[in-house]
């Protein structure tokens, strides 16, 4: 039971990290179409930027995470305006987007190992101290993220039911060109988009570097294949399925290792696993879990 | 007349042919290029890294002086020193092309990790003319990789490393106690495991588990209730870097299962920056081991290197073998005659002790080139020790230490010094 409990709560801490990063990839995806490649490096300098603001300008962490978030949000949207829009209106395809973001992410990370050096870095927080919890030992830094990951989930669900510029993003995404018609700011979605994806991205790699007590400036691209894999697997382009999707990755990993499981998988196979799990998912379900299928005309 | 003009040019070219051969073959007057490949930036390996260029560049400088001051001629220049970052496989691969295609090297001098090493070998087994000397990779998977006898290494294999290990486990534990092992999941950490248990067992010890980990994993806590599952174990070895070891170790220290005293690890963790990287709070009463320099007059050694590199030295156990590679690829240079893969090789052995040959150290290098460049086989005995390189390109012995740190200082055991 200790076991159980102990690797469900490590598979929920990372699973709502991979469900925050996870959000900003499938919101994007929804409206502009654009898979981005950069998203794993916003982590990166979310978690840096809050390092540096916390240990060098001695900010209170909280600022530091908060003026990192809106770090994040300014370069989304600088890049928006100097590349992503200028992109769209000559109408550049699938591929180019692609290339692009790839570079835009080479660009970040080595911008990152330039400004803050190669060396890997860590919070001043409390690793050690935990909660036992029916024999299972919760970690308070752990314990510290998922409440503030599900509060940020919560908030961020709501949002995009509830307000009009949430409507409006889904609205868009359903049908952009009827959302158009329709007399929605496209400008004001697409710049809502951004915000949200830059602001939770550096959130994700705070919440990555808490929960790992340390992190290198590769730290992004280590994560980034599971966080797309999240992405695929909650249906790419639903904002809700990215945060399901998350969870569902982050335990069935953790729980993949359990002795009950027919003696448990090594734990290097956790990988394997999750993308295991995406292809039979996607064997079954192509659209995602919360895909719908395209009717025929 | 036309036919005298004829015999006085076949004449010529005889005797040009007479007096070439019975020059040595060095009398080509070799221009020797050498490239290092290091994690110069890379963080956890940067002191690593960055002792080790400077180290190997200190070995260049005194080769290219011993042959002005020994009349020989041709010359030993460091073309280009690359910096692999962590030694990701893409960095290395491509600095190892960019050093035989742009720099045309002779030789390259690195990297720091089994797995950038290999990577290299792999490039230059498909090449042509160019050698690498690994100077800190000590994966048994070098010793069997097929590359063409184009990959050396000065440091011992981790089969040597296992027996250290062993020998310091079970004087601390017994030889029947019972171990969980662990291991980074890489060619370095897989490699040295496997060795260590077989050792181990064969030894009479019990092994508890084995645990592996991703060194880029989101979540360390698995990894950390794995090694402590089951009956109560008497020690831990764990084989990692500090990078991933900073992550796995909060989480071993949260299992409240784990003590860091009765953990045994690698060379990887002899250094101050390891520490920091990890956490001095993690580490304390950890113990291990590491190869050391078994050559002349390291102390000399180092106190030269420091006056020539003040800077770049942050003054790390392995950098005499970075020295080793350096001079052994020039001298070899010397000796191969030609600049093709195979005789550089011979070279290599020729210069290594393979064959015999007058024992010069260190500082004798005036005289190692001279008689290298007359075409005598020589044994040099450097700051890290004698090579006599075997078939695979490994050396053919090794001194490791044990070391343990206490309050972030580290502490070495001589009595418990072994050498093969």
């Amino acid at each position: 039971m200790a076991e159980f409990v102990q690797l469900l709560f490590n598979g929920l801490v990372a699973g709502s990290i991979f469900g925050i990063a996870a959000l900003g990839i499938s919101l994007v995806y929804s409206v502009l179409r654009l898979v981005n490649f950069a998203a794993g490096d916003f982590l990166t300098l979310g978690a840096f930027t809050t390092f540096f603001l916390a240990t060098s300008i001695h900010l209170p962490f909280i600022v530091a995470v908060l003026l990192s978030m809106l770090l994040g949000v300014v370069i989304s949207l600088i890049l928006e305006f100097l590349l992503w829009r200028k992109l769209r209106r000559t109408g550049a395809g699938l591929l180019a987007l692609f290339l692009v973001a790839t570079g835009v992410a080479f660009v970040l990370r080595q911008t990152i190992s330039l400004i803050f050096g190669g060396n890997s870095q860590k919070f001043d927080i409390d690793q050690i101290k935990t909660f036992e919890f029916l024999g299972a030992q919760i970690a308070q830094a752990q314990l510290a993220v998922l409440c503030c990951a599900s509060v940020a989930i919560t908030f961020i669900a709501l949002f995009i039911k509830k307000s009009t510029i949430g409507k409006n993003m889904r609205a868009y995404a359903d049908n952009p060109s009827l959302a158009s018609v329709s007399g929605i700011n496209v400008d004001r979605v697409i710049i809502a988009t951004w915000t949200i994806s830059g602001a939770f991205g550096a959130l994700a790699g705070v919440f990555q570097g808490t929960v790992q007590g340390q992190f290198t400036n590769g730290m992004g691209l280590d994560l980034f294949l599971s966080i797309l894999a999240a992405v695929i697997l909650g249906t790419i382009g639903d904002a809700y399925g990215a945060l399901i999707g998350g969870f569902v990755l982050g335990v069935v990993m953790e729980l993949s290792t359990w002795d009950a499981l027919l003696g448990g998988i090594p734990s290097t196979y956790k990988p394997v696993v999750a993308f295991a799990v995406l292809v039979i998912v996607l064997l079954f379900k192509p659209e995602g879990i919360f895909g719908v299928k395209a009717r025929k005309v | 007349m036309k036919r005298n003009k004829v015999f006085g040019l076949a004449a010529a070219i005889a005797a040009s042919t007479l007096l070439v051969s019975t020059l040595p073959a060095s009398a080509a007057s070799p221009d020797i290029r050498i490239g290092s490949i290091q994690p110069i930036s890379g963080s956890g390996f940067a002191a690593y890294g960055v002792g080790l260029t400077s180290a190997a560049a200190f070995g260049v400088t005194l080769v290219q002086e011993a042959m002005t001051a020994a009349g020989v001629g041709g010359s030993c220049k460091m073309i280009a020193q690359e910096d692999s970052g962590a030694d990701a496989p893409s960095i290395v691969t491509e600095a190892a092309t960019k050093l035989i295609k742009s720099d045309k090297v002779n030789f390259i001098i690195g990297s720091l990790t089994s797995g950038a090493s290999l990577a290299i070998g792999a490039i230059t087994a498909s090449a042509s003319g160019v050698i690498v000397i690994a100077s800190a990779a000590s994966s048994p998977a070098l010793t069997t990789f097929k590359d063409r006898d184009t990959l050396f290494r000065t440091y011992p294999s981790d089969l040597l490393q296992a027996v250290a290990l062993v020998n310091a486990v079970s004087k601390a534990y017994g030889r029947t106690a019972w171990v969980t092992v662990g291991a980074i999941n890489n060619s370095f950490g897989a490699g040295l495991a496997k060795a260590f248990k077989r050792a181990w067992i064969k030894n009479g010890g019990h092994i508890r588990g084995t645990v592996y980990w991703n060194a880029g994993a989101a979540s360390y806590d698995s990894e950390a209730a794995a090694l402590v599952k089951g009956k109560k174990r008497d020690a831990f070895v764990l084989i990692d870097y500090p990078d991933s070891f900073a992550k796995l170790a909060p989480a071993l220290t949260r299992t409240k299962k784990w003590d860091p005293a009765t953990t045994f690890m690698t060379e990887a963790f002899n250094s101050a920056s390891a520490i920091k990287t990890v956490g001095a709070e993690f580490m304390n009463g950890i113990r291990g081991t590491s190869a050391k320099t078994n050559g002349t007059d390291p102390a000399a050694w180092k106190t030269a290197f420091t006056k020539a590199y003040p800077k770049n030295n942050p003054g790390t156990f392995v950098d005499g073998s970075g020295f080793d590679a350096a001079v052994l690829a020039c001298l070899a240079g010397i000796s191969a005659g030609s600049m093709t893969s195979r005789a550089l090789a011979k070279g290599l052995r020729n210069v290594g002790g393979v064959n015999g040959g007058t024992a010069y150290s260190w500082n004798q290098l005036t005289a190692a080139v001279k008689d290298v460049a007359a075409g005598k086989p020589v044994t040099y005995n450097g700051v890290w020790g004698y090579t006599k390189f075997d078939k695979a390109g490994d050396p053919s012995g090794g001194a490791f230490e044990v070391w343990s740190i206490n309050d972030g200082v580290i502490s070495k055991d001589p009595t418990q010094d072994i050498k093969f």
